[in-house]
């Protein structure tokens, strides 16, 4: 069969969980599943009302 | 406040690159890279247009679409801006986008091409307002000042415009009906002996 013997069947399914447990997200330090269409970045700076109406007020400025 | 815009009015445009040179110095970009440039149609024969090019902030971005790492967002203000930090370069915004705006600092062998850079709108992106790491990676972040960006502002035509969509559109609204549009616009009677536009 693929296995030898019974001995090595064991050692092959100890190690596969091993290995599992290293999936674990807490372990890995990152998000290991993606959800498409989602931005998982780091969240931008909002502009302020004050900034935009001066951003407004600056582009009124360039019609000559 | 409507969507941040640009708008290149290219009855205006005389092909100065005044806004790639804008665009290049302020955020330091790396050479082969343009995030802004000047195209001429018609160069030296009748009918010659010039029309500046970058980014076009698109509301439905095809390249938000097709990014497979979704590094890609839009802020509120309707800027598309990406995070160069989830960026693996593969280069699928550059096929989507109409534009050709996104661009590769690298021509490595086995097709690498680095982080994609494009045109930021001056607002930066999601690192600190700020902060070095914001400039280093995407350049000035004028919009977080209350200033518009550069190459709209160094425009020696005022040909380029940005900002609020709304406020853009009225200018070159009154532009239009002052001179009027197309061949029917002021000069091209002069010189072609065809009636003008009435102001």
């Amino acid at each position: 069969m693929f296995f030898k013997s019974k001995r090595m069947f064991l050692i092959f399914v100890l190690c596969g969980l091993t290995a599992l447990t290293g999936c674990r997200e807490a372990e890995q330090g990152r998000p290991l599943v993606k959800e498409k269409g989602v931005y998982e970045g780091p969240a931008d700076t909002k502009v302020s009302d004050a900034t935009l109406h001066k951003l407004r007020h600056r582009a009124a400025r360039q019609g000559f | 406040m409507a969507r941040m815009k640009f708008l290149c009015d290219a009855e205006r445009c005389i092909e100065c690159n005044a806004c790639v040179t804008a665009c290049k110095n302020e955020h330091e970009v790396p050479w082969g890279i343009n995030r802004r440039r000047v195209v001429t149609i018609q160069d030296g024969k009748p009918g010659e247009r010039s029309i500046s090019v970058a980014c076009m902030h698109c509301s439905d971005a095809p390249c938000m679409a097709v990014c497979p790492v979704d590094c890609f967002y839009q802020t509120d203000e309707g800027v598309v801006l990406h995070s160069k930090d989830l960026c693996i370069g593969c280069g699928y915004c550059f096929y989507a986008c109409p534009f050709g705006a996104p661009q590769y600092p690298q021509a490595g062998n086995f097709g690498s091409r680095g982080k994609m850079d494009k045109c930021t709108f001056c607002a930066g992106g999601p690192e600190e307002d700020h902060s070095s790491d914001e400039f280093q990676k995407y350049g000035r972040n004028r919009i977080a000042e209350g200033k518009l960006p550069l190459c709209a502002e160094m425009c020696s035509t005022k040909a380029l415009l940005a900002g609020d969509g709304d406020v853009v559109s009225d200018i070159y609204r009154q532009r239009a009906v002052a001179r009027g549009f197309g061949s029917g616009a002021w000069g091209w009677g002069t010189a072609y002996q065809r009636k003008t536009a009435n102001r």
